[in-house]
């Protein structure tokens, strides 16, 4: 019968299908082993438990902006505001910690601020149906602003010991800053694959119409993740303030193009309906083996970002092709 | 001989495609080419087209030998595929997509006028009463599809493939691109006419050939086939009746329209449905069929009374019209009805994820594999599993699982958009049977169809809507094409 013969090559179809995912995946995998080993090669400090921690902090505040921006992304949308989100949550904390709040207190307004600048983009895109690319381009602008008007563009310093434990002290011999990614990746694990807004979160990214018809909240979940997004990059602007002691206004510049690229490193898809939090885990680390790699070797800084923007090209590409091979 | 296919054959990993197939066309002759989907009309169509190249066979254009090894190959030949899938670009007007790549110019800037008048002349063959600067965007499917025809016509094309091209179309449309394919046949172009309406293989094939698992089980002329014996060559089994015999009992009145309007869609649509009964909506595109059921769903803005059961409802977002016990399968079914990248099991457990899961936030997987596994049987959907990708099945499974979505939900008042278009006769004939089913259970089912036999055979009563209006009701003893067909085009 025919229609059982196209079932057969349906089910081929599903497995190479199949297969093709588990590829993506390993391909990141086999990028990640190739470049540790040809640091560990090549490089006499690359393998030393100081570079191994010190990469772990260096990419802890990328994890944990890229996970809010997996959110984004796998709506296909976008966040291009984080990197100033970050520095403007971070003064804001800052001035609360001068300003004699406590420690617990300075962290709410941290995240907080990161959460109403999440608001803001999230009202825009879907009140006011503005493309999230304007959106946050204009919150990227506006965020920095308001870091350089409340600060009157002075950097903001001397901060109790407690506060700054959370962005440099150490658990053990662990970065704590770490260790909070790590948490953020896990319960963002668990919300984006276990709960009815992750399904949520992935069908308004794979056709936001039928997901309207479908009954879905397709508005209230486009919302939650800028909010999401917003307040990731709150905390943060928390953890690098506690790591460097202080809070600058032109701090985290650039960074959204490191976290975007990691979460497009990690398999998801500009094009929305595509992304998972371990793939973002492992762009992540990328970012930090590469960027780790060209500190080790000497690099010249100049080239450093035009390497990182040949990686994101790269990536973008990739998921380009994949889209138009699907689409064919 | 126009165009000579010999033993083509082709394999794909696991499948014969395409096994030793012949096919001749004259000039001025329409083929009509029927079968199930999957038999291998449209593989046999690309390899023609240049899409794919065959692993064995020859092919003859005007007695030379033609071996299109792309598709640009077979448009320098003459050779035009008008596919279901339309090609055209939305943000554009009309004109510009009729003569993308050719547009007329002075001094290289466009020369609007020009580029107006050949538009106006083209869409006026193919019986298109817009303008022509009108973005395509802005057209409805079946407008869409006639600009494609248009488009043909503008490259003085040799051999036209027209694939399922009425399947969206209403019957004045219909009858619109027949006037214009007995134009093309007198001009002498050859046409290839594949179609699952068969009293359309019928009016307009000179001959007719039957594939099956990518054989050709037989050709004849058109007046030596009878409709059974087509079926039968199509599916090798009896199939006895299309339609579910209608004897339900209906109830009281369940579904109650009162003066709905949306402003520039439709106007004050009064109506009822009882509880049993199918009740359908003819008309032609545009006439805001589609608007009145996306509107009674909450997903588009009106004004009026809507009472289910004689309790008023309020409907403001699709998720109310759920809850009120409201379900759509709306018209395009990739568009609008299924998320692509997920599975089968996804798609259906779509609109119930929150009432299967812990607390209403952890989902809750076996749950949901429970009930897509109680859909795929109960809709006799066809798939490898419940974890396949929505996207591996054919349009009819697909269709299926849109149908298993809404029935998830318990719903009392059904809508249904065009409910079988572009599938094939056998998954047709179940959906049929699915909605006998769901009116014998004591639905109220909604149909907007653009399919007169389907309307005329399915439903207990049939609305017409004409230009955003309700210009009659026919009830079953008062049904024939003709009437219906008066009601949408008078004016």
């Amino acid at each position: 019968m025919a229609v059982e013969e196209t079932d057969k090559v349906e089910k081929r179809r599903g497995g190479l299908a199949t297969i093709g995912n588990a590829l993506n995946e390993l391909t990141i995998v086999i990028a990640f082993v190739a470049i540790s080993l040809y640091l560990a090669l090549t490089t006499p400090t690359f393998l030393t438990t100081a570079n191994m921690l010190s990469i772990l902090l260096a990419t802890s505040l990328i994890g944990i902006v890229a996970v809010g921006q997996t959110f984004v992304i796998i709506t296909a949308g976008i966040d291009l505001s984080v990197g100033s989100v970050v520095a403007f949550a971070g003064v804001m904390a800052g001035l609360a910690l001068e300003a004699h709040w406590s420690v617990p207190v300075a962290v709410l307004v941290g995240i907080g601020i990161g959460a109403l600048c999440g608001v803001f983009n999230a009202v825009a895109v879907t009140v006011l149906g503005i493309t999230p690319f304007i959106v946050t381009l204009a919150v990227l602008a506006m965020a920095r602003g308001l870091a350089f008007i409340v600060t009157s563009g002075n950097t903001v310093f001397g901060f109790p010991e407690a506060f700054d434990g959370i962005g440099g002290g150490n658990w053990g011999i662990f970065p704590v800053a770490a260790l909070i990614t790590l948490g953020a990746f896990f319960l963002a694990w668990i919300v984006l694959s276990r709960t009815v807004f992750g399904a949520q979160v992935y069908a308004v990214g794979g056709n936001p119409e039928a997901a309207r018809l479908a009954g879905i909240p397709v508005n209230r979940t486009l919302a939650a993740v800028y909010i999401i997004s917003g307040a990731l990059a709150g905390l943060g602007g928390v953890v690098l303030a506690g790591r460097l002691d202080s809070a600058q206004p032109i701090a985290a510049q650039g960074l959204e193009l490191n976290a975007i690229a990691a979460v497009v490193i990690g398999g998801a898809s500009l094009f929305g309906g595509k992304g998972s939090m371990l793939g973002t885990l492992l762009g992540v680390l990328i970012i930090g083996l590469i960027n780790n790699g060209l500190t080790l070797k000497n690099v010249q800084p100049f080239w450093v970002q035009f390497i990182q923007g040949a990686v994101i090209f790269g990536a973008v590409l990739i998921d380009s092709l994949n889209q138009k091979r699907r689409g064919a | 001989m126009l165009l000579e296919m010999k033993a083509i054959s082709k394999s794909f990993p696991g499948v014969r495609a395409l096994s030793d197939v012949d096919l001749a066309l004259d000039r001025g002759e329409v083929l009509g080419i029927v079968g199930e989907n999957g038999a291998g009309k449209s593989t046999l169509m690309k390899v023609l087209a240049g899409g794919i190249r065959a692993d064995a066979g020859q092919m003859k254009l005007d007695g030379e030998a033609f071996a299109p090894r792309r598709p640009r190959d077979a448009l320098d030949a003459g050779i035009v595929v008008i596919h279901q899938e339309l090609s055209l670009v939305p943000d554009r007007s009309i004109a510009e997509n009729l003569y993308l790549g050719n547009l007329p110019a002075k001094f290289g800037v466009i020369d609007r006028r020009a580029l107006d008048r050949y538009a106006a002349t083209l869409l006026a063959k193919v019986g298109l009463k817009v303008s022509p600067r009108r973005l395509v965007r802005r057209l409805g499917i079946a407008q869409q599809q006639l600009v494609e025809i248009a488009r043909a016509l503008s490259r003085e094309a040799k051999l036209i493939v027209m694939d399922e091209p009425t399947a969206t179309l209403t019957t004045a449309e219909q009858r619109t691109l027949f006037a214009t394919v007995a134009e093309l046949k007198a001009a002498g172009v050859g046409i290839i006419f594949i179609s699952h309406h068969l009293e359309e293989v019928f009016e307009i094939c000179d001959r007719v050939t039957v594939m099956r698992d990518g054989h050709v089980v037989e050709t004849r002329p058109t007046g030596k086939w009878s409709e059974p014996d087509l079926i039968r060559a199509m599916v090798n089994r009896p199939i006895e009746s299309m339609f579910p015999p209608r004897n339900v009992k209906i109830g009281e009145t369940l579904l109650e329209i009162s003066h709905l309007t949306s402003a520039g869609r439709f106007a004050d649509m009064s109506f009822q449905v009882r509880a049993g009964e199918v009740v359908g909506i003819g008309g032609l595109i545009g006439a805001g069929r589609t608007e009145v059921l996306k509107a009674i769903y909450g997903a588009l803005p009106s004004s009026g009374e809507i009472r289910i059961a004689g309790r008023p409802v309020h409907t403001a977002t699709p998720r109310q019209a759920i809850s009120a016990g409201i379900a759509l399968v709306p018209e395009d079914r990739k568009g609008e009805g299924l998320i692509m990248p997920f599975s089968v099991g996804r798609n259906v457990a779509l609109s119930i994820l929150s009432r299967i899961s812990a607390l209403g936030i952890f989902l809750r997987f076996r749950r949901m594999e429970a009930v897509a596994m109680n859909a795929v049987g109960a809709m006799r959907i066809r798939t490898p599993g419940v974890d396949v990708a929505v996207s591996h099945l054919s349009g009819g499974n697909q269709q299926k699982v849109v149908l298993g979505r809404a029935l998830s939900t318990e719903p009392r008042v059904f809508l249904l958009d065009e409910p079988t278009r572009g599938i094939d006769v056998g998954a047709k004939v179940e959906i049929y049977r699915l909605i006998g089913d769901l009116a014998g259970r004591g639905g109220a089912v909604l149909v907007v169809s653009s399919d007169m036999v389907e309307l005329l055979g399915l439903c207990d009563r049939i609305l017409v809507m004409r230009t955003g209006r309700l210009a009659g009701s026919l009830d079953r003893s008062e049904f024939n094409q003709e009437r219906v067909m008066e009601l949408a085009a008078l004016t």
